[in-house]
């Protein structure tokens, strides 16, 4: 409580009026005495009657003045006490409450009549710590005080209030002597802090998610003050960086070390390009632990100030390692099995060729055997040796369409390719399936479209879309592959039309997939489409199933502005 | 002089076909080649053939197919570039690609002596 300098609350006015009256009674007094001094026979009755004046005085000062004064005080006191807003109650010796204020009884919400005469014994305060602990009557403040003599300062305790749940009280609690009453008693404020510590705790709370959302995400964050070069680190970044929390404060050029070597210089530029620029970024890195090397994904953006001015970055960095390695495993698994893929269908390949090879190979053992009859007729013994030569170089076609796909591991690179003779060079893989099945092959040739590529590929995706067409329409009444060549101002479009009716509409996002097939057992792996679309993507371009007058459709599309910026 | 023997050949290689007649055609021995099966198919009910060679691969069709549509009495070969071809029809004999003219010839000089 604080102490009182101002004047009584009694007033002034009616005090002076008193005192006034008091000289004048003190004044006539000495007056009356200096006039009886005379008739007075000694000196002691002069003494006797001064001694009476004094008495009488001081008994009229004592009701006249000094009472209402005190009252003044006391009420005045009273008064504060009623119209603060802290909680006052006095215990005594026993902790039982014997005087409180109103404030008290609201914040307790309790009634006089409940609050008078109750101790910190009592069970119904159900009082708990911060923690949500219990918090026994013995440890109340008041009780303590009580005990040691000694204030207890800022203890911070949750009361059950009825008709409110838990009001937070801070309490602080003094020793006090009681005039006129024996033994020790305790005088205790508290204040209303529960929209204070509700706020805290929710804070504490929202902390505590933060922290654990962190962990189970690996997710640290860090935040850096570009003037006073100060870093902060979650308690999770230690953990990613596998760092004592307890040792010194991280550093930038701890941050910094913690990197790769060889992912070091980006990390660098794009740090530096977000506290120049505010460009926020996301990248990958590697990162440096003691027993192992780790994949962290990184985001940041620059910390700004009211006036725009940049004074920070903050960022998360995320453990990726096990989604890295367990990428790493897919794509491995991905390419045994696309590798897999590959022979199968050059096995099935492998066969038609076989079958294309041996007709020439007939055309020229038997045209060979035969030009023997022909030596006196020059002009028929060249046709044959034409023939011999067309045969030859048919061959030579077909083996070089195969070497290329037999070239599964070399680097190879992209390249401007005519689309048109990258589309025949696929039909003379895919001639001997569609004569096998009867599908005839139309393609209309487009001289000029070229396409930025890697001809292998884009002639295995061909080799694929048209294998796969043949298969569809294989054993319909009409039994047809078109191929057509688009070339438009943004696009080289190729279009491999079948005669079969389209892909049924939830299929549509399905048959990209690894392993969905519609071929029966034995007949299909599934990976065709997966690994066109892949190739696709390596390619910045886009394989999608349409329809192109009710019959089925599959686009390949080149982007050519994204191809000039490839080439370039 | 006996009638010549009768001999079909089936091939949608234009150039199999001329060498095959270039090869075997004689006084003895009459060669009509096709390359389109259905036209071979027809013939084989117009004309009563003494022996038939088939291509297995052919445009919309397999050798053994166009076998099953012919009249079943008359003894049929396969030709074929096909790495183990499984037909389904019995031809007396399957010639691998590219042939060997003499193996044929002898399979038409013993059809001829018996004739």
């Amino acid at each position: 409580m604080k102490s009182i300098n101002l004047g009584p609350n009694t007033s002034s006015f009616k005090i002076l009026i008193r005192m006034a009256l008091l000289i004048l009674i003190g004044q006539v007094s000495v007056f009356a005495l200096v006039e009886s001094f005379q008739n007075l026979s000694t000196i002691q009755e002069f003494i006797l009657g001064l001694l009476v004046a004094v008495c009488v005085c001081s008994i009229l000062f004592w009701f006249l003045v000094i009472k209402p004064i005190r009252q003044g005080q006391t009420k005045f006191y009273e008064d504060i006490l009623e119209t603060m807003t802290e909680g006052f109650v006095i215990q005594n010796q026993a902790g039982v409450i014997t005087r409180f204020n109103k404030a008290a009884t609201q914040i307790l919400g309790l009634s006089e009549d409940q609050l008078l005469g109750r101790t910190s014994m009592d069970p119904r305060w159900r009082s708990i710590k911060s923690d949500g602990s219990p918090f026994e009557g013995e440890q109340h403040p008041a009780m303590q005080v009580l005990r040691t003599g000694r204030p207890v300062m800022d203890v911070v305790m949750g009361v059950y209030k009825p008709e409110a749940d838990f009001v937070w009280i801070n309490v602080n609690s003094v020793p006090f002597q009681m005039s006129g009453s024996q033994g020790r008693f305790a005088l205790t404020t508290f204040a209303d802090i529960t929209q204070r510590e509700s706020k805290a705790r929710r804070l504490q709370v929202s902390e505590e998610e933060l922290r654990r959302s962190q962990e189970l995400g690996l997710i640290g964050s860090w935040s850096l003050n570009l003037q006073t070069g100060k870093m902060l680190w979650t308690d999770q970044m230690y953990k990613i960086f596998d760092e004592d929390p307890s040792s010194e404060p991280p550093t930038f050029e701890k941050h910094r070390s913690k990197i790769h070597a060889e992912d070091v210089a980006l990390w660098e530029r794009i740090i530096d390009d977000c506290a120049k620029s505010g460009t926020p970024y996301v990248m990958q890195f590697r990162a440096l632990n003691p027993d192992r090397e780790i994949w962290v994904e990184a985001r940041g953006e620059c910390l700004r100030a009211g006036d725009g001015r940049i004074i920070g970055l903050g960022g998360s960095c995320q453990d990726i390692t096990s989604r890295v390695e367990m990428e790493r495993a897919l794509e491995n698994e991905r390419s045994k099995t696309a590798q897999a893929a590959k022979l199968s269908s050059l096995g099935e390949m492998a066969a038609g060729v076989a079958h294309e090879i041996n007709n020439p190979l007939a055309i020229i053992s038997g045209t060979a055997s035969t030009l023997e009859r022909y030596k006196d007729q020059p002009e028929q013994m060249n046709a044959k040796i034409a023939s011999i030569q067309k045969s030859v170089d048919r061959i030579s076609r077909i083996i070089n369409g195969l070497r290329k796909f037999a070239r599964v591991n070399e680097v190879r690179s992209h390249d401007w390719q005519n689309v048109s003779k990258l589309v025949e060079e696929s039909l003379v893989l895919t001639n001997h399936k569609a004569l096998k099945s009867g599908v005839k092959i139309e393609f209309k040739k487009e001289q000029d479209s070229k396409i930025f590529c890697d001809e292998v590929e884009i002639e295995q995706v061909l080799v694929n879309l048209i294998n796969n067409g043949i298969d569809a329409v294989s054993e319909l009444e009409e039994k047809w592959v078109n191929i057509l060549v688009q070339d438009t101002e943004e696009w080289v479009r190729i279009k491999v039309i079948d005669s079969g009716k389209g892909v049924p509409l939830q299929l549509k996002n399905k048959i990209f997939n690894p392993f969905f097939t519609t071929k029966k057992v034995g007949e299909g792996t599934g990976l065709g489409l997966s690994i066109c679309r892949g190739i696709m993507e390596q390619h910045s371009g886009a394989i999608d199933v349409d329809s192109e007058g009710g019959h089925t459709c599959f686009v390949l599309s080149f982007s050519k502005r994204l191809m000039d910026e490839r080439s370039a | 002089m006996s009638v010549p023997l009768k001999v079909l050949f089936l091939d949608d290689e234009v150039e199999l076909c001329e060498i095959f007649r270039d090869f075997f055609t004689s006084a003895e021995v009459d060669v009509d080649t096709f390359s389109v099966p259905q036209q071979a198919i027809e013939a084989t009910f117009k004309k009563k053939y003494d022996l038939i060679f088939l291509d297995y691969r052919l445009p919309g069709i397999t050798g053994d197919v166009v076998a099953q549509k012919m009249p079943p009495d008359v003894p049929k070969y396969m030709i074929t570039g096909e790495l183990g071809a499984n037909p389904t029809y019995a031809f007396k004999h399957i010639f691998q690609k590219p042939f060997e003219p003499e193996l044929i010839r002898k399979v038409i000089e013993a059809a001829k002596s018996a004739n």
